[in-house]
């Protein structure tokens, strides 16, 4: 007993746990971005796109390709890191899009009218595709950009916010209102929510079915090569981190309610949240019992307990789906 | 073979050198080259030309669609394979295995519509049943217990418990469809995709757990997995041993393990198909089809989807507990998320819902992956591309229930549902 | 090949249409024309095959036999999208409003295929001075519009791609018998102003009293066609569909 209390006294900061906020925070804004190819692909087609995980992982690699051709060394000046950083998100979300539209049109588009788990198999097909064909052509070891952007603003104590992890959260804030902005007021971004809504009414009102799909697609894939960009300034690839990042972004998607790009948003930070402080607190919290080997458990019991409890995400849709 | 291998990476390699890009471009030209060819060919080709292609097709639709032609092969391949060497009977026994698995899957993906992509936990659960208490794994925990004294003196001198696979068989299925129950309560309002990454999620949780649970006392060993577990004996012949003699030829263990999954297979495709065909399995029909209908129908569709839980889990569980005899070690890399995915990709390759397509979409998907090139990713390669390449050519799977392929012929023949379809969109 | 043939042929020539969904045929041979201007009804009992030739001839189905001829042009197996931009519209049975969408972007959606903003913003002002209703809801979710109200957003919403013919599936339907009268007028008036009108209904009577002509469908064939009034007067039309 008396350990358990030591564990919590001693872990349980408000500095350490002020840090780990902002830690989730940045981590689940990745997320976030990630989680907005899923929601709008099931908005649209009702398909969990098992692949598109893979695609982020795609755009990891350019990311990684595009910065090891300029040389970027920790030391480099800004003058040439932001240029450097802007070419390689422009062509993560270039290729990213490339692909996803190459995957709709390959892999799903024959499948439109198939039994509903055909998409769901031709999903894994690709994925499992695309992890080898890195491992195989790229590499198969872990990789990480130098330390760029090296710095930070002193918050509190020793609490700092770095600046690495500014421009992420405001790279992704800023991609998620202009995403919110294409939904809300263009006419393609009409078109979507009615296919989404009413497929057959959608025809009707004269929308071309495979553009609005293609589309749809182009735009997540972008996005996840800009989270591709925003995870490589902090964190490190593989072939298969694709897997593991897009399901945790799919839990992002369905917590904030899947279609719903707000949602989406907060469900990304909640789950970044709970994993930073999940895997920092776990021991100290369970006594010791549970270490931080334990990390995907909660992440998984997570998820769970959210589609069995709120299986339509954490904010109410106003209006219900019969209607 | 390794010829045809080294053919294969050069041609995926391509001339342009190492670059990712320079590989990239070969691939697509290739790729773009392979469409227009089918796209010339198609049509164009006499039909005398491809008549014994698809002879050949007719020709093993047939056999397959035969469960004595089928029981046949199964009876006699081994046999052909040990005069050719043998080499391949390991990999003819896994196959067997996932074939057992995927008539379980089948029950709550194909008849009772429930997407689970956690199916590996009930192999495990199985596995971990028969590897714990017929192996010396518990001594460590049970010794300092007076139970164990007990115990001890009751199951002979050796160290843990070593339970015959008789009495553990059916355990290890019970376990496992207890296991089915308890995953299958919080889940029971879920569909469709949801219900997919409820049941990955448990499959994981699984896994992570029989690799942590070596602290802070040792149930699993951890990483390392159980080791030292029992092969399987009746009377004085045991299974794993290599000193089995039939007059002059030498048994290799494969081989035992091989007829008793095969008997176990008949066995659970018997048991499966009364299933399928009683009130039950109708029940299931009506769930998968409409859980809303079936429901004012008066299914009482928590029970019968609990009961599919159970089921699939009893046989997923049978089959763990041979695997972990047949193998000696279970570690928890053995049942990883891959897993339950290839079972899946089977079970609809075969055709959803019907038990012949179960069996021959295991074996069908099992001989791809297993025969693909050995070569640690390119294989993964090849198996992704064939995956997609295989559901878009043929999406309602190999030999689809009777039931389903009416439906199915129905929209081939019929240019109206080629258009959009009609009804709630797929 | 001229796009406005006034040379008396029909506007919509619909020649041996037959549709099927699976093994079950719901269209056997179904031909009908209507000319510019007019209001055709079809009626027919539940399951006759009514919504089945609306959907078909606005391309969400694709006939195994048949010709369907629209202004002169063939549109047999075009998909819906592209038979929407040359002028034949539906508003489908259900209504099927896009309900997370407000009133005034369920117009817009109605406008989707056009790309001139100023008619566009006519085009609504007139469907709100034809459904006054609408402009004061025009920025709630059309989901949570009443029954009365959600059938005008669909009618207006459909008036919104500049239709020369719509075709009205079962508009009257689930509607107290007061709104059913308003609706009729305003089919009436859609029809004054210049648009042609196929308009599908169970509710035979008033039907048949708004339309210049009318066919009767029957488990997927014609078995009647005249004009409204001849049709009213029918002794069998009258036994099998206005209750004497
Ligand atoms: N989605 C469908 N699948 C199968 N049969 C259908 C479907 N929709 C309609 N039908 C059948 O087609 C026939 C005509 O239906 P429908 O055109 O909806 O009739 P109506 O609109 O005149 O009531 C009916 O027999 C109906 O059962
Ligand atoms: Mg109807």
């Amino acid at each position: 007993m008396q350990r358990c209390l030591d564990l919590l006294t001693s872990g349980l900061t408000p500095e350490g746990i002020l840090q780990q906020l902002i830690n989730g925070v940045t981590l689940g804004s990745v997320y976030a971005l990630i989680a907005l190819g899923y929601s709008m692909v099931y908005g649209v087609l009702e398909l969990i796109n098992f692949a598109h995980g893979d695609v982020f992982m795609i755009g990891t690699f350019v990311v990684l390709g595009v910065t090891g051709q300029f040389g970027l060394t920790g030391r480099s000046s800004l003058a040439l890191v932001i240029p450097v950083l802007l070419l390689a998100m422009i062509a993560a979300m270039a290729l990213c899009a490339v692909l996803g539209f190459t995957i709709e049109k390959v892999a799903y588009r024959p499948l439109r009218r198939a039994p509903r788990l055909a998409p769901l198999i031709s999903a894994i097909g690709v994925s499992f595709f695309l992890q080898a064909w890195i491992a195989t052509y790229v590499s198969s070891r872990d990789h990480t950009l130098p330390n760029l952007l090296a710095g930070d603003i002193p918050l509190y104590g020793d609490v700092s916010l770095r600046y690495v992890q500014v421009l992420m959260l405001v790279s992704s804030v800023v991609m998620m209102v202009g995403l919110q902005q294409l939904v809300r007021r263009t006419s393609l971004g009409r078109g979507m929510r009615a296919v989404a809504q009413d497929r057959e009414a959608a025809e009707l009102m004269g929308v071309n079915m495979d553009r609005v799909i293609s589309f749809t697609f182009i735009i997540g894939s972008a996005l996840a090569g800009v989270a591709a960009l925003l995870w490589m300034l902090n964190y490190s690839t593989n072939q298969s981190i694709g897997f593991i990042a897009g399901l945790k972004a799919f839990a992002a998607a369905v917590i904030g309610g899947i279609g719903n790009i707000p949602g989406a948003m907060l469900g990304g930070f909640l789950l970044g949240l709970a994993e930073s402080l999940g895997a920092a607190y776990v021991s100290n919290v369970s006594c010791g019992i549970f270490s931080s080997a334990y990390e995907d458990v909660f992440a998984f019991a997570f998820l769970i307990l959210m589609l069995v409890f709120r299986p339509s995400g954490i904010i109410r849709e106003r209006v219900s789906q019969r209607a | 073979m390794s010829s045809f291998i080294d053919a294969l990476v050069a041609l995926l390699h391509g001339p342009f050198g190492n670059h990712p890009f320079a590989v990239l471009a070969w691939q697509v030209l290739l790729a773009g080259a392979a469409y227009l060819m089918v796209r010339l060919v198609r049509g164009r080709v006499p039909r005398q030309a491809t008549a014994p292609l698809r002879l050949a097709g007719k020709g093993a639709s047939v056999v397959l669609r035969n469960r004595y032609a089928l029981l046949l092969i199964g009876l006699l391949l081994p046999l052909v394979e040990l005069l050719t060497g043998g080499y391949l009977l390991s990999v003819t026994y896994s196959i067997e295995l996932y074939v057992l698995l995927a008539v379980g899957l089948n029950i709550v993906v194909g008849f009772t519509g429930l997407l689970d992509l956690g199916y590996v936990a009930f192999f495990a659960v199985g596995a971990y049943v028969y590897g714990l208490f017929a192996s010396p794994q518990l001594y460590e925990i049970t010794k300092q217990t007076t139970y164990f004294l007990v115990a001890q003196s009751a199951l002979g001198p050796e160290p843990g418990f070593h339970i015959s696979m008789l009495v553990l068989l059916p355990v290890a299925g019970a376990a496992a469809a207890l296991f089915g129950v308890l995953i299958g309560i919080p889940t029971l309002r879920l569909r469709g995709d949801y219900l997919a990454i409820v049941t990955l999620g448990f499959g994981e949780i699984t896994r992570i757990f029989a690799n942590n649970l070596d602290q802070p006392i040792n149930i699993t060993n951890g990483p390392n997995g159980v080791i030292n577990i029992d092969p399987i004996t009746i009377g004085n012949y045991s299974f794993g041993s290599p000193q089995n003699h039939l007059g002059p030829f030498q048994i290799p263990p494969f081989l035992n393990y091989y007829y008793l999954v095969l008997l176990l297979i008949l066995l659970t495709v018997f048991i499966v198909s009364r299933l399928e065909h009683s009130r039950v399995g109708r029940a299931w029909a009506a769930i998968r089809e409409d859980e809303t209908a079936a429901q004012v129908a008066g299914i009482n569709t928590r029970n019968l989807k609990l009961l599919a839980y159970a089921s699939g889990g009893f046989f997923g569980g049978m089959a763990g507990a041979i695997y972990a005899a047949g193998q000696h070690l279970i570690a928890p890399d053995s049942f990883q998320l891959f897993v339950s995915i290839l079972v899946l990709c089977m079970v609809v390759a075969g055709g959803m819902g019907s038990i012949p397509g179960a069996v021959v979409g295991a074996i069908v998907i099992g001989a791809l992956y297993f025969f693909t090139p050995q070569l640690l990713y390119l294989r993964i390669l090849v198996f992704g591309a064939l995956l997609v390449l295989l559901i878009i050519v043929r999406p309602q799977g190999f030999l689809p229930s009777a039931q389903r392929e009416r439906e199915l012929e129905e929209t081939d023949e019929d240019p109206s549902l080629v258009a959009p379809a009609p009804g709630p969109a797929p | 090949m001229s796009d406005s043939s006034s040379d008396g042929s029909a506007f919509l020539e619909v020649t041996g249409l037959e549709v099927a969904y699976g093994k079950i045929v719901a269209l056997r041979g179904v031909s009908l024309n209507i000319s510019r201007g007019e209001i055709v009804t079809l009626i027919g009992a539940n399951g006759a095959g009514k919504s089945t030739t609306v959907r078909t001839l606005a391309g969400l189905m694709r006939p195994l036999k048949g010709r369907v001829v629209f202004d002169g042009k063939e549109t047999t197996g075009r998909p819906a999208e592209a038979i929407v931009r040359r002028g034949l519209c539906l508003a489908p049975e259900g209504r099927r409003l896009f309900p997370r969408m407000s009133v005034h972007e369920n117009l817009l959606m109605g406008a989707y295929t056009r790309r001139d903003r100023d008619g566009v913003r006519a085009d609504m002002e007139r469907g709100f001075t034809l459904f006054p209703r609408l402009k004061e809801r025009s920025t709630q979710l059309a989901g949570t519009l009443s029954g009365g109200e959600q059938q005008m957003l669909a009618i207006a919403r459909a008036l919104m791609s500049r239709p020369r013919l719509l075709m009205l599936d079962e508009p009257s339907l689930g509607l107290a018998p007061i709104l059913v009268e308003t609706i009729f007028a305003i089919i009436r008036d859609i029809n004054k102003q210049g648009t042609s009108i196929l308009l599908v209904e169970q509710n035979a009577r008033q039907a048949l009293q708004v339309a210049h002509r009318g066919y009767v469908l029957e488990t997927g064939e014609i078995v009647h066609t005249g004009t409204g009034k001849e049709l009213l007067e029918s002794a069998e039309v009258q036994k099998a569909y206005l209750g004497m």
